[in-house]
């Protein structure tokens, strides 16, 4: 599903950030990539989609990830960011579903009714013609997740998606998660929800990755619980 | 059933355009003019004084212009100024107020308004409340660590609001890309146009018509 080769990254104003990556992930498995703040595991994944251009090789769902090929690629990997108020910018939940499904050329009647089934099926339907501003983070983090996962994407990647949940939050957005079929990389801090979400953890340090392995091993080597 | 909001928007600007076109003298067909979205506002479910209230916030404007034919000694040309000034005003509050801030958005970029003011507008009216908060989260932090209200903490948080707006910006547009955003932002549900509007555009224009050419 990914496989990433020699991937290196500089920002302009801060110098290097990744060095050298080598990852590869398969279809349908699950995947946590911890690490302390500033470790890259974000400057990594932004790489996945396009949004960032580094050094090295990125092939997605077997395409390669250049400037011209960003269309094929964005159809294949989902991205929800980590702050959920970032990712609704549109002014209903529902205009926000459809925002992808319109992009990918879907006629409005169409995508409107797959936007509300996903809706449906992640209990957003009675907000649909709401401001996202006026859902509680639980509710956004939903709402952001149905927007990508309505684009039917085979990788699903997850910038800490525990942030500002609380306890019910997290297990059920865990459950929502186990029930997926698509690839996952999940990026957290949250090591217990890296537990029940994931089968595999990788461990970032200064650009690097140090470590890789079932996620219990790997939380245990690195004192990460 | 309700019309179109290009419809409005349209009957809006031919009404602005008859009213301030109206000869300084012709009472009888300023008196029409006005009587139109008074009959509008009373047959709407719209709060009436609070509309009637709010239209007067143009009154100061006006009266600057008025005091100007005045100083003329044309008095009937500065009644006329603050008369028209109000109507005006009160014919855009009740197409603005009638309407969702959304549904004047898209009428106004499907009449050819700039596409990217549009856009702009648009998640400015999303974020509003979003950057409001922001504001009062940074008021209350300055005013916890005993800050008082002061010139400097206002233009500080401004500064740092400004910088969290741009940041917010790029993670926006991030997340806009990563779900294939390519210039331009789908319309979901487009304006339907249908015989009623057209209908009632035609009534509308041929009742201001009428007006201002009959009397």
């Amino acid at each position: 599903m990914i496989h990433v080769r020699g991937l290196r990254y500089e920002y302009p104003d801060s110098g290097p950030v990744l060095h050298g990556i080598d990852f590869d992930l398969n279809p349908g498995e699950s995947v946590a990539l911890l690490g302390p703040n500033g470790s890259g595991k974000t400057t990594f994944a932004l790489h996945l989609n396009g949004i960032l251009h580094g050094a090295g090789l990125v092939t997605v769902a077997g395409i390669t990830v250049t400037p011209y090929t960003l269309e094929a690629v964005r159809q294949k990997v989902g991205f929800v960011f980590q702050s959920a108020e970032n990712q609704l910018f549109l002014p209903t939940v529902l205009e926000d579903v459809m925002f992808g499904l319109l992009n990918q050329g879907i006629p409005p009647a169409e995508a409107e009714r797959d936007a509300r089934a996903m809706l449906a099926s992640l209990h957003l339907e009675p907000f649909a013609s709401r401001n996202p501003f006026h859902l509680s983070a639980g509710e956004k983090r939903r709402a952001a997740l149905a927007g990508v996962l309505v684009m039917q994407p085979d990788l699903l990647i997850l910038d800490e998606p525990t942030t500002f949940l609380d306890p019910p939050g997290v297990r059920e957005l865990a459950l929502l998660l186990n029930r997926q079929s698509m690839a996952r990389l999940i990026i957290t801090h949250d090591s217990r929800f890296a537990l029940t979400t994931t089968t595999r953890a990788v461990f970032f340090e200064q650009g690097r990755i140090l470590a890789s392995g079932p996620t219990a091993e790997i939380i245990e080597r690195f004192d990460w619980l | 059933m309700s019309l179109d909001p290009r419809c409005a928007l349209l009957l809006l600007l031919a009404y602005l355009a008859v009213l301030s076109s109206v000869p300084t003298g012709s009472h009888l067909l300023l008196a029409s003019l006005c009587a139109l979205p008074l009959l509008a506002l009373s047959f709407s479910p719209l709060p009436k004084s609070e509309i009637l209230a709010q239209a007067a916030y143009v009154l100061p404007f006006s009266f600057a212009l008025a005091a100007i034919a005045l100083l003329r000694g044309n008095l009937p040309q500065a009644l006329f100024l603050l008369v028209r000034g109000y109507f005006s005003i009160l014919a855009a509050l009740l197409v603005t107020r009638w309407l969702t801030p959304l549904e004047l958005l898209r009428a106004l970029e499907r009449l050819g308004a700039p596409r990217f003011l549009i856009i702009v507008t648009e998640f400015l009216l999303r974020y509003l409340d979003v950057l409001r908060k922001e504001a009062d989260s940074l008021r209350l932090a300055a005013l916890c660590r005993g800050g008082a209200h002061s010139r400097l903490i206002a233009s500080s948080s401004l500064a740092m609001l400004f910088v969290r707006s741009l940041e917010r910006s790029t993670a926006i547009h991030n997340s806009m890309l990563a779900r294939g955003f390519r210039g331009q932002l789908p319309r979901p549900t487009p304006l339907l146009w249908r015989p009623l509007d057209s209908l009632s555009l035609l009534a509308g224009l041929s009742t201001l018509a009428s007006l201002r050419f009959a009397l």
